[in-house]
């Protein structure tokens, strides 16, 4: 197996492949970072290509995308206070806080460091224990799920600042979108009021582009013409993107790498997904934390456990797809297509049979894990400049990007309707004080979290015990009462 | 203590008012258990059971005078600029496939600068600015989606 997987780093050697990797970690940076563009919808556009292609170089492009996707999606959120994508959301709640205080070059440098740290440990947990893990996410029955999916979504409420009832308020909002459209279990649309458009729902894209873009356009617009943009240190050097020893053993190695297991775990979950990885290990770092009162208001600590949790669900993602054919998310879905198209059929005995195939995939995730920082000091200071960009450029161009972007994944004018609206009741929620990642959370949870309660009252014939049986459901309601306990009892929070 | 009706707390009130449409509405979906199985309207009512509830929890605390605290709005407020920067997004949203990509993305972009610009240059400049960013942004958004990517815009129907 090890000389499998020294083939894969051999593979990258060559040039060609390794054109791919640069070219895919670029193009994943650049769909990562638009709102209304995802890491999803650029490897959904290269499938078609990757018929052409040699599967090594597919798969080396993919994984790049992926692992730089996921990373891009919080630059934008660090830089104006947009993230490029759903999962970026905590790190934008934190960095841009860093950002408007001209701490724009500390926040990307840990950010890209964290989102490194996180991409390694996935991809090394990825190349050496896929197999005896990916058993360990079998013992997840339905109602283990709804526990999962019930402790992130209780997270969410309680990480935010200010009233937990705004923050429920949040939440449940979201929930109730995420119901719009056909219900996933019976033959039966749902509050869509005969419009056709809504029968298939709420998508998520125009949810994130409605939440943070139009909602930010939206608050900017009210702002006054100078200051509202708060720039950042005036002239920054590659140099300021490295983080200080001091700032990493502030932060703790322990930090780094717990909330990179997180992810990795909650990556390997059919519908974990990044966001929810970055809920869970950030609440974590929350609970443990000696400096519980700075998150929200730019925490070091809160920063790097989202993003570390982020990019080490890439490794944890692919795990269930490779061992047992179970794709847990939108990409893990596509890239089940890419290895189908060359004729690999993802499950049980792929890694034994095709090991020396798929090892290029695990090397080109290591290796674009560690391009993530390299990029940060090779592009840290334009990514600063963005904030400095005339409020003309910055905020028509945002307007553009959000709105045609919405079309152009969807096309889709409803869409496109969709997301005004939500940005119009986002706005209102922000004025009134109200959380919007709680709200983000419940639409992407939303789903999952009906889905597994239904599913497991089925089975049990409405009997509601069921959720307390399993010891891994106790488990997670067990510790869903110790972040109820830490973050809110604890804490003596405000009302 | 006098009740004073703040602005959380009619927000609150207009929300339980929500809470009360939304299960109204689900009343239109088959009766929970009924067949023995939750079915659509179980998750809907329990929803709306927790939103009546933390509604309800807002406004008793608000009219007692204990003001619930929030999220750092960060300077959101309503200026003449949010208003028409709304009335342009819903003008561009329902322009956009009869005007086609070109002429509907030019003329958003062009007032969103234009309504970024003018305080800081002038009526005058940001006209002149407006129409040159207008022109960049179109087209590298056109570069960008179309040739770059391959992926469908409008073109109008004229």
């Amino acid at each position: 197996m090890l000389g499998d997987l020294f083939g894969g780093f051999a593979a990258l050697a060559n040039p060609e492949t390794f054109l791919y990797l640069v070219g895919g970690f670029v193009m994943g940076l650049v769909f990562g970072a638009i709102p209304g563009l995802t890491a999803t919808l650029a490897i959904a556009l290269l499938l078609p290509f990757t018929f052409a292609m040699e599967l090594t170089n597919a798969l080396v492009m993919v994984m790049a995308i992926f692992m730089s996707g996921i990373y891009a999606g919080s630059v934008t959120g660090i830089i104006v206070n947009i993230p490029g994508a759903a999962s970026g959301a905590i790190t934008t709640m934190e960095g841009h806080v860093m950002m408007k205080r001209g701490h724009g070059a500390k926040a990307l440098g840990l950010d890209a460091l964290a989102s490194s740290i996180g991409g390694v440990v996935g991809a090394l947990v990825l190349m050496f224990v896929a197999v005896p893990m990916s058993r360990l996410a079998l013992l997840f029955q339905t109602p283990d799920k709804f526990a999962l999916v019930f402790l992130a979504v209780v997270t969410v409420a309680i990480v935010a600042r200010g009233s937990i009832w705004k923050s429920i308020i949040a939440v449940t909002l979201g929930l109730m979108v995420s119901t719009v459209g056909f219900d996933n279990m019976v033959a039966k649309a749902r509050f869509v009021f005969g419009s056709a458009d809504l029968i298939e729902g709420v998508q998520l894209l125009p949810a994130v582009i409605g939440l943070f873009a139009v909602c930010e356009l939206l608050v900017q617009a009210g702002s006054p013409p100078r200051g509202a943009l708060d720039v950042p240190e005036f002239k920054v050097t590659r140099r300021d993107f490295v983080p200080r020893w001091s700032e990493i053993r502030e932060i703790g190695f322990w930090t780094y790498v717990k909330s990179s297991v997180i992810g990795v775990l909650v990556g390997m979950l059919p519908g974990g997904g990044a966001s929810m990885a970055s809920f869970v290990a950030y609440a974590e770092a929350k609970r443990v934390s000696k400096k519980p009162q700075e998150y929200g208001d730019g925490s070091h600590e809160g920063l790097a456990a989202a993003e570390s949790a982020n990019n080490a669900m890439c490794g944890g993602a692919v795990v269930p797809l490779l061992t047992l054919g179970i794709p847990g998310d939108s990409v893990t879905a596509i890239i089940f297509g890419v290895l189908l198209i060359h004729g690999l059929v993802p499950g049980p005995g792929l890694l034994t049979n095709e090991m020396a195939t798929i090892a290029p995939m695990f090397a080109a995730l290591l290796v674009a894990a560690t391009f993530v920082f390299l990029s940060v000091i090779l592009f840290g200071p334009w990514y600063i400049w963005l904030a400095r960009l005339n409020r003309g450029v910055l905020y028509a161009f945002i307007a553009m990007i959000a709105m045609v972007g919405t079309y152009a994944s969807t096309y889709s004018v409803f869409q496109m309707w969709v997301a005004f609206a939500i940005g119009g009741i986002a706005f209102g929620l922000r004025l009134l004080g109200y959380p919007l990642v709680p709200m983000l959370m419940g639409i992407i949870l939303g789903p999952y979290m009906e889905l597994y309660m239904r599913r497991a009252l089925i089975t049990a014939n409405g009997d509601p015990t069921v959720f307390f049986e399993s010891p891994i459901s106790l488990a997670l309601y067990a510790l869903t009462g110790v972040f109820i306990y830490f973050l809110r009892i604890r804490a003596r929070p405000v009302a | 203590m006098p009740l004073t009706m703040t602005r959380q707390a009619l927000f609150a009130l207009a929300l339980i008012v929500f809470d009360g449409w939304y299960l109204y509405q689900s009343f239109d979906l088959p009766r929970p258990f009924a067949t023995g199985e939750p079915g659509p309207a179980f998750f809907p009512w329990i929803l709306a059971a927790v939103l009546g509830l933390a509604a309800f929890a807002v406004l008793v605390q608000e009219l007692s005078g204990r003001p619930v605290p929030g999220e750092d709005t960060e300077g959101a407020r309503v200026t003449w600029r949010t208003v028409v920067l709304i009335a342009l997004t819903a003008g561009f949203a329902w322009a956009f496939e009869p005007l086609g990509y070109w002429v509907a993305t030019a003329l958003y972009t062009f007032a969103v600068a234009w309504l970024f610009e003018q305080e800081r240059a002038g009526a005058l400049k940001a006209t002149l600015t407006g129409a040159i960013i207008a022109a960049g942004i179109t087209g590298a958004g056109w570069l960008f989606f179309v040739t770059l990517f391959e992926l469908f815009l409008p073109e109008g129907n004229f």
